[in-house]
């Protein structure tokens, strides 16, 4: 790992911790975090910490940028520095002083106009500096949600997501742990998305668009046919392939 | 100019305080894929409608592109239109269109030359709201997409109507329009699944109503089969609902009735389905 930049996950959103150093060997490192675990951070709502540094608004529009390019929205600045706090005024950006936010981040709508207040919901700091697998043995908290998810909707979550509903074609779940559907599974859906490829997908009837574990990726047979009875199944990952089998009281292996 | 009734263009309108006469219901139909049959469906409801009795206004919003006054076949009595009214050269009954065939029906047309950012969605509340009280039912027809021209027709609406046929492309649009209704808390939302081909459905290679409100999960409102005599009556501006000898009609004059609340039961254009609860319920679940 290398030392400067921390990411956490909170209720509220990402907040991104700068540390010391440079900011140009700052930005690179941010770059290849965001650039290796894109799918979980695409569409985040962020909070740069910006600690004591001294940041200019070229540093701040720089950051923002590089956010942008993973599609992700600088919000927020919280910095102790004046200087960095009339940065972040000069640009429009929401102001806390210390270590949170201290107005709650706007959540999804904010950033992504048009969907329902689903997303980003992060409910466990998820520090990225731990591996992947530690997010998820820690039994990061899970997300429950008792609703359809419709298309075009998203679901992201630094843990286990269980969704009571079905899950339509045109949305998706991103996970950091298992995803658990207690109805149809007909989106995208991608679990251990932070890398940890022990983590798998169900549902009672598991007809997903496409489906992902940790890096690997696969999809239904095309010239399946129509399907007339369904049951439970379970998505996991062996010799980086994704198995998919019917529920019958899985073993879990170790 | 084409006549306008004297309660209408001297009206009792709520944004003059007024009294109000009648509980107007602002009712959009959208369906987010286009050619589904939005505006046929808009034009034949309005002609159902106009028939009970009801006093109904039509609005175009699909500024640029605009059809519903050739499906009313008023494209020759234009005169003012909705970016004519918003901006102010014109008022309200002046902008009005009463159709030819029934006098309680009235088309506002959408302006042919200019672009949808010409009304913005606060318009669309203020243009409603001077009808509400006046007539029975708006019927705002909703331009494709989810963008800027969906959202001035959604803005205005006290209840939705999404239209969708059945292909997959169709119904997940109608989901995603959906889930953008459902965002801001529950919409009143019901569906009309248009071009049902039956024998279609009976081979399997066509959605059934059921496949379809498994994914959709919405009120069932009505289903209309596809039919020559739809297009038409697009094509003559003499919509099918006019037309008493066809199935489509039919589906449409239902449809209306259902609107204002009455049991009618569903034509019978497949088998019928077995279901645990009867026929009904099963387009009437319990909302989630």
């Amino acid at each position: 790992m290398e030392g400067g930049i921390s990411i956490k996950g909170t209720r509220e959103g990402l907040v991104i911790a700068l540390g010391q150093g440079e900011m140009d060997p700052l930005c690179d490192e941010l770059g290849r975090h965001l650039k290796q675990q894109s799918a979980f951070f695409r569409g985040g709502v962020v909070t740069i910490d910006a600690g004591t540094r001294a940041l200019t608004p070229e540093d701040l529009v720089r950051l923002k940028e590089l956010l942008a390019e993973h599609s992700m929205v600088l919000r927020s600045v919280s910095a102790t520095d004046s200087q960095t706090v009339q940065s972040a005024a000069s640009l429009g950006f929401h102001i806390a002083g210390g270590q949170h936010p201290e107005e709650p981040l706007a959540r999804q709508e904010a950033s992504r106009p048009g969907q329902p207040p689903v997303t980003p919901q992060v409910a466990e700091p998820a520090a990225s500096e731990d591996s992947a697998e530690a997010i998820a043995r820690a039994g990061a908290r899970g997300l429950v949600m008792r609703r359809r998810l419709r298309a075009g909707q998203t679901v992201r979550h630094s843990g286990s997501v269980v969704i009571l509903g079905d899950v339509n074609a045109g949305s998706e779940i991103i996970a950091g742990g298992d995803i658990v559907v207690w109805g149809r599974l007909r989106g995208t859906a991608h679990a251990g998305c932070l890398g940890n490829t022990s983590a798998v997908v169900c549902a009672l009837d598991l007809s997903p668009l496409q489906l992902r574990i940790a890096d690997i990726v696969t999809r239904p047979d095309e010239g399946a046919v129509t399907v007339t009875e369904t049951y439970p199944e379970v998505a996991y990952v062996r010799d980086h392939t994704i198995i998919v089998e019917r529920w019958s009281g899985i073993r879990w292996r170790d | 100019m084409c006549g306008i009734t004297p309660s209408l263009s001297s009206g009792g309108r709520v944004s003059g305080g007024g009294t109000r006469r009648v509980a107007t219901r602002v009712i959009t139909i959208a369906s987010g894929k286009g050619g589904v049959g939005k505006t046929t469906t808009v034009a034949n409801l309005g002609v159902a409608l106009g028939k009970l009795g009801k006093r109904v206004v039509v609005i175009d919003t699909d500024i640029g592109l605009r059809n519903l006054d050739m499906m009313l076949g008023l494209q020759n009595r234009i005169i003012y239109d909705l970016v004519d009214l918003v901006e102010g050269r014109c008022r309200l009954q002046q902008a009005l269109i009463r159709d030819r065939l029934l006098d309680e029906l009235y088309l506002l047309p959408a302006a042919q030359t200019r672009e949808k950012s010409a009304v913005s969605p606060a318009d669309m509340i203020r243009v409603c709201d001077q009808l509400r009280g006046d007539c029975d039912f708006v019927l705002v027809d909703s331009p494709a997409g989810i963008d800027e021209g969906f959202r001035n027709a959604v803005a205005p609406a006290d209840e939705f109507i999404v239209v969708a046929t059945p292909e997959a492309s169709s119904v997940q649009s109608v989901d995603r329009v959906l889930g953008m209704l459902e965002s801001k808390g529950p919409a009143n939302c019901s569906l009309v699944i248009n071009r049902l081909r039956p024998d279609l459905v009976r081979r399997r290679q066509s959605f059934s109503p059921a496949q379809i409100l498994e994914t959709l999960d919405i009120d069932l409102l009505g289903i209309v089969p596809d039919e020559e005599g739809v297009l038409v009556g697009n094509g003559q501006g003499i919509p099918v609902a006019h037309n008493t000898g066809s199935t489509a009609s039919l589906a449409y004059h239902n449809i209306a009735r259902r609107l204002l609340g009455e049991q009618v039961a569903f034509l019978p254009l497949l088998e019928p389905v077995r279901r645990r609860r009867g026929w009904f319920s099963l387009f009437r679940r319990r909302e989630q």
